[in-house]
């Protein structure tokens, strides 16, 4: 997973010339010899361009109607109306009730977006539910069930409490997945530490126990524990935000575990033969016609429709 | 728009926004995500090249079909027969022949995606991409309003549309950008 190599780092350059372009292009101060001689000299360019383009197009073709006035806080009350603040209001009505819990949950097969009282934004996986408490000296989350991506703003200490455990986020990216009777913290940036329950004023972080960028920390009944993540780990985490599935090498049946959270009509293994073989890929998480496909084509392992379900044989 | 070839707009209009399901197809026929991403280039690349372009019916269908010649083309060369790989080459064409109902809901929520991508952009590149871009003011003003140079202003609305055309499409920055996002959000 190095992002920070040699060729991203060309992509990230030549996007940022391409999107230069453009601004000037709009402003009308573009020096188009130059600009046509940076766009014939390599297709990257051209392609460049064109992303850029494609942005700025789609951007504007939505303008209005779904870039609220969240961030035009000037202009929103003119340009809008009173239909998009409602939305608004529910999520910065913080300060007048302060210590009501909120939630959010989605259903299986959905995946869903929460922009928090402070900013900060929660992804809700398939099947899921987070609650949260905001007010000025505290941000508590509640993880009910299923699997939640945090985007953490600055400000004051975040608790996420998943069963009877409780951590303490930093300003950060977080994947919170309950599993079983464990809570499993990944940070994909800031930190992650364990904290002692339930004495709220006395909490403190267990020593050992803090999670560093790319490292996942266990509550469990056992002490809190800290391991690597491996990069199929952050990768698959990453990807069911993009409504994709990750199985890196891993046993048919966890795999179909796996799936079987984003459908109603579940896959069924028949064949305990089958268990144990190793699979890879990358799927759409709620359409699993691709993953059924490859199981038979690369395995000959047939798929038969079932009770809205399928069933996996030989 | 004289710079803006049409080709440069039926590129960013009929091809780029289906960026996302070019990926997956290609991930699937290749072995890592650079590799990946390097095919969908290459055919891009090879887009911009032909001269009947406007005539291409599907161009979605026209590039999944691309990617797989382009790197059935490359396993010949490489002289390495994988049989699992030209089955999903196979297979592919024949997945993505039809938009079915899930693929439709997938392209709404790659829409819905440039406003959440709009928001966590930073705050000055924010401002001034929403004014410009959304709002239609003139750069001029935007840049009387906020007390900045106009060189300034042009750097601002250029780190947005680098930031939204690195992050909307493909998607497999998303954490870098973020990240970044974050650290100039603190910077400012």
């Amino acid at each position: 997973m190095s992002i920070f190599n040699h060729r991203h780092r060309r992509k990230r350059r030549i996007a940022g010339e391409a999107a230069t372009w453009l601004a000037r292009h709009d402003a009308g101060t573009i020096d188009e010899k130059r600009f046509l001689a940076w766009r014939d000299a390599s297709p990257e360019h051209a392609i460049a361009f064109t992303r850029a383009l494609a942005v700025w197009n789609e951007a504007g073709a939505r303008a209005g109607v779904s870039v609220e006035s969240r961030f035009t806080r000037r202009r929103a009350a003119a340009a809008i109306g009173g239909m998009a603040l409602v939305g608004l209001l529910g999520a910065g009505g913080f300060t007048t009730r302060a210590y009501a819990w909120n939630s959010a949950s989605s259903k299986v097969g959905e995946c869903k977006r929460v922009v928090l009282p402070d900013g900060s934004r929660a992804m809700l996986n398939t099947d899921s539910e987070l609650q949260w408490r905001f007010s000025s000296t505290e941000r508590s989350l509640w993880i009910v069930r299923g699997e939640v991506g945090l985007e953490l703003v600055g400000g004051s200490p975040a608790q996420i409490h998943g069963l009877d455990r409780i951590a303490s986020l930093s300003q950060g990216r977080f994947n919170v997945r309950l599993e079983g009777a464990a809570m499993d913290v990944t940070v994909l940036a800031g930190k992650a530490a364990a904290m002692r329950a339930p004495k709220a004023e006395a909490l403190i972080a267990a020593a050992a126990a803090v999670a560093a960028p790319s490292e996942g920390l266990l509550l469990s009944a056992a002490a809190p524990s800290v391991r690597e993540a491996s990069p199929q780990r952050l990768a698959a985490t990453v990807a069911w935000q993009q409504g994709e599935i990750l199985f890196d090498n891993e046993p048919l049946q966890t795999a179909v575990r796996e799936y079987n959270r984003y459908l109603t009509g579940k896959i069924v293994i028949a064949d305990p033969d089958l268990t144990g073989i190793p699979v890879g890929g990358r799927f759409t998480s709620t359409d699993p016609a691709d993953f059924l496909s490859a199981l038979e084509l690369g395995l000959g392992v047939r798929a038969t429709a079932s009770n809205g379900g399928f069933v996996l044989t030989r | 728009m004289s710079i803006v070839r049409p080709i440069d707009i039926w590129l960013a209009e009929r091809v780029l926004p289906h960026e996302r399901r070019f990926h997956a197809a290609a991930l699937r026929i290749c072995r890592s995500r650079d590799e990946a991403e390097e095919l969908v280039q290459e055919a891009y690349a090879r887009l911009l090249e032909l001269e009947g372009w406007a005539t291409i019916e599907d161009p979605r269908a026209y590039v999944v079909r691309m990617l797989r010649h382009i790197a059935i083309e490359k396993l010949r060369r490489n002289r390495i027969v994988d049989f699992r790989q030209f089955a999903d080459a196979e297979h592919m064409t024949l997945a993505d022949d039809a938009p079915d109902q899930h693929r439709v809901i997938a392209g709404r929520d790659g829409l819905r995606r440039v406003s959440d991508l709009i928001a966590g952009l930073p705050e000055r590149c924010r401002t001034v991409f929403v004014r410009r871009r959304i709002e239609g003011e003139s750069s001029r003003e935007i840049a009387l309003d906020l007390g900045i140079s106009q060189s300034t202003y042009e750097k601002r609305l250029a780190r947005a549309i680098e930031l939204l055309s690195r992050a909307w499409l493909g998607g497999e920055e998303d954490s870098a950008d973020q990240s970044e996002a974050a650290r100039r959000r603190r910077r400012q």
